[in-house]
């Protein structure tokens, strides 16, 4: 087990290493000029010649994929043309906002979807069946920004005024603020891998509010948090659902359900114990390669939510050309997906005995 | 249904019977279109009727798509017939509700045909054959040296517990099923093609695990396969089905030394014999064309459309035209064909030796019966059945 991580870890490397060269030709690639881009059309040749030779812009492209790349064998992702900051911070400001969105969403559309989809598999063909699997067709084809408009003004705009209306944009209500748990758990003075650990933590609304009691805007942070997850779930909620009906009914069909039966089990188990629990296994692929749709879908949920989280910073950097922004962003998020991959691989071997992990 | 009903077949019901099968019909409706409007109907299992005696091996034998396995799972209702009632042990199986029929469950199990897809992947064989204990509350507290009891009865390594059935051969996965019936002590098990799955050399072993467990316990089977000379290794009677009917059913030696139902005797034919001598003599029917389709079974005698006796007796009108009923033609022995006896007095199919004696003479029938008991042995050996030892 140990083994076959660690080798799943070694192979990432050279992935790794194609994703950085992609990145880096690509956003080369985007016409225009980041100096212009960030400073306005009018800077003179001056300022741009000195801002473009401050930055390393300059050098030869190779040049600069050298340097770029010996940065980050230091663990250093540069500094933002546009904000003049180092692209950790940024990271470590935005990325918990992007997470906490992605795993709502995902939470919801797994518990749902795997809901819905036992429900219809043993009510095959009954109403309940037939309305969840209509359902589960127009969830598939509403893009996230017509869902995600048409939510923000139900519940933002038609039902103003009324116990169930949510909250649009923004993380936070206006007048409510949260204490980061380094403040409460007296860690301001902390250095290193944990103090970044504990920030990225503190940025997430819903967990800092959890982990340090802040009832009150935890509250209020999860209403705020309804309608991006549910524009950004509702995609994989209806694939998760699809997948586990069809999944579920494939299953049920086999042999050892029968012996299941045979046995004189209750209905309830021979589906849960027998049936869901072997079903699950290409649900959870899917669910692995939802997380990748789910990250570029924050993109247009953040934009529409106005959440300040990864999603929203690349579009940004791509605007500015903001070279390293781009570039940080990007490969920290493939990190990330490998990372999910291995995690799905690995359950695999929890799900099914038959796979060994070698 | 265009065939006359086969009402005449219902026995007088037998005080000895645990599983007393009346009528069963289980038909499945192929489904067409937008609607799913029926568009026929196979008829898997057609109106049948039989009993199986407490302590009994009842052997069922019959062509693949014969409704053999359907017929067995009806009997513990496994799957719910279409028309006919199933007794066991005097209760009405369609009557029960869910929750009886999960208590009736301890009672009736089955060895399923496929010891590969049988078995939950996921599931250790300790749990595989603890989870009927703990359905049916049996053994508390000490289950697991009740499974390692179990598996060790069944010839498995006791300590294999916490294995999964993807670490075990066909064999030994085929003796977790059995050892998974075994656990709640029941009374009958139909044993549906348990060994046809599996290699000719561990098919012996499986098969005398299954006969001296049977003497163990004193279990009642239904044997369903569709190998002959197994059928007559283990059964006490032998039931033959064609297309969904039942055609004959008797004790072992009326069935395969005078059978009287042609189709027995053309099942019989396509065994081959393993003396040359016996095998040259023997007068061989091969049936020809198909099965025909159980969405359209052919009217009256299901069989004549393949029948060399119809053809011999000049195509007589009432098997195209009458469904033949299960009659008694003999001590304990029933078949369905208005021309029993005539089947009788052939000799089609059945091996034999002194094929100048005249036919129907006492000295003729001791002689057939000779033949056919020493063509049968080596008969026997030659399908791994006669006990190689564990």
């Amino acid at each position: 087990m140990l083994r076959f991580v660690l080798r799943r870890l070694l192979l990432a490397i050279p992935v790794l290493f194609g994703i950085i060269f992609v990145v880096f030709a690509l956003a080369r690639l985007i016409p225009g000029d980041p100096c212009r881009a960030q400073l306005g059309e009018r800077a003179t040749a001056a300022v741009c010649n000195d801002f473009i030779h401050r930055f390393g812009l300059d050098q030869p492209i190779p040049v600069q994929f050298g340097i770029y790349v010996g940065q980050l064998a230091h663990g250093d992702l540069g500094t933002s043309l546009k904000f003049g900051r180092p692209v950790t911070d940024l990271i470590i400001e935005r990325l918990p906002v992007t997470v906490e969105l992605t795993l709502v969403a995902l939470l919801f559309a797994t518990v749902l979807g795997i809901l819905l989809g036992v429900v219809s598999a043993s009510r095959r063909n009954s109403a309940v069946d037939v309305v969840t699997m209509f359902g589960a067709n127009i969830g598939v084809s509403i893009p996230v920004f017509v869902l995600g408009l048409v939510l923000a003004w139900f519940f933002a705009v038609v039902l103003r005024g009324t116990p169930f209306a949510l909250p649009p944009s923004g993380r936070l209500s206006s007048g409510i603020s949260e204490i980061p748990l380094t403040e409460v758990w007296g860690l301001t003075g902390m250095q290193g891998p944990l103090r970044v650990l504990a920030d990225f933590v503190s940025h997430m609304t819903i967990f800092n509010a959890l982990l340090t009691g802040q009832w009150g805007p935890l509250g209020d942070a999860l209403r705020h948090m309804i309608l991006p997850a549910v524009a950004l779930g509702t995609i994989p909620l209806a694939i998760i659902a699809r997948m586990t009906r069809s999944s579920l009914l494939d299953v049920m069909g086999l042999d050892y359900i029968r012996t299941a039966r045979a046995k004189g089990l209750t209905e309830r188990l021979v589906v849960l114990r027998h049936g869901l629990r072997n079903a699950l296994l290409p649900v959870v692929t899917i669910i692995g390669l939802q997380l990748g749709g789910l990250l570029s879908g924050a993109v247009l949920t953040e934009t529409i939510f106005n959440l300040s989280g990864v999603g929203r910073t690349v579009t940004e950097a791509i605007t500015g050309r903001d070279y390293v922004v781009i570039q940080g962003l990007t490969i920290v998020i493939a990190v990330g997906y490998l990372l999910i991959n291995l995690i799905v691989d690995v359950s695999y071997a929890y799900l099914d005995p038959r796979i060994r992990l070698s | 249904m265009t065939s006359v009903a086969n009402t005449a077949a219902a026995p007088a019901r037998d005080p000895g019977a645990l599983v007393d099968v009346q009528n069963l019909k289980i038909h499945f409706p192929i489904l067409t279109g937008v609607f799913q409007t029926e568009a026929g109907r196979v008829r898997a299992v057609d109106d049948i009727s039989f009993e199986i005696r407490k302590g009994e091996t009842l052997g069922l034998v019959g062509e693949s798509g014969c409704g053999k396995t359907t017929t067995g799972r009806a009997l513990i209702r496994l799957r719910n017939p279409t028309a006919g009632k199933v007794f066991f042990d005097g209760r009405d199986l369609m009557s029960l509700s869910r929750g009886e029929l999960r208590r009736m469950r301890r009672r009736m199990q089955i060895i399923f045909q496929d010891p590969y897809g049988s078995l939950n992947p996921r599931m250790t064989v300790g749990s595989i054959v603890s989870e009927p204990l703990e359905t049916h509350h049996l053994s508390s507290g000490h289950r697991m040296d009740r499974v390692r009891e179990l598996l060790a009865l069944v010839g498995l390594n006791p300590n294999y517990t916490n294995r999964y059935p993807h670490e075990f051969s066909g064999g030994q996965r085929q003796r977790i099923g059995i050892a998974r019936a075994l656990a709640v002590e029941p009374e009958f098990i139909v044993c549906d093609e348990p060994i046809s799955a599996l290699d000719v050399s561990i098919q012996a072993q499986v098969l005398n695990l299954l006969v001296e467990l049977r003497e163990q316990f004193g279990l009642t089977y239904l044997f369903i396969a569709h190998d002959l000379s197994v059928v007559r290794h283990i059964s006490d009677r032998v039931g033959v089905m064609y297309l969904g009917k039942l055609v004959e059913l008797g004790p072992p030696t009326a069935i395969y030394e005078s059978p009287g139902h042609p189709y027995t005797r053309a099942l019989l034919s396509a065994v081959p014999i393993p003396d040359p001598k016996a095998e040259r003599k023997r007068r061989r029917v091969i049936l020809t064309g198909d099965v025909p389709s159980p969405v359209n079974p052919p009217s009256g005698c299901r069989f004549h459309t393949r029948c060399w006796l119809y053809e011999r007796l000049g195509r007589p009108e009432n098997c195209r035209t009458e469904d033949p009923p299960l009659r008694q033609i003999g001590d304990d022995h029933r078949a369905a064909c208005h021309y029993a006896e005539d089947a009788l007095k052939s000799d089609v199919g059945v091996a034999h030796l002194e094929d100048r004696v005249r036919r129907g003479t006492p000295a003729a029938v001791a002689a057939r019966h000779e033949a056919a008991a020493q063509a049968a042995v080596p008969h026997e050996q030659g399908a791994g059945v006669a006990g190689t030892g564990e």
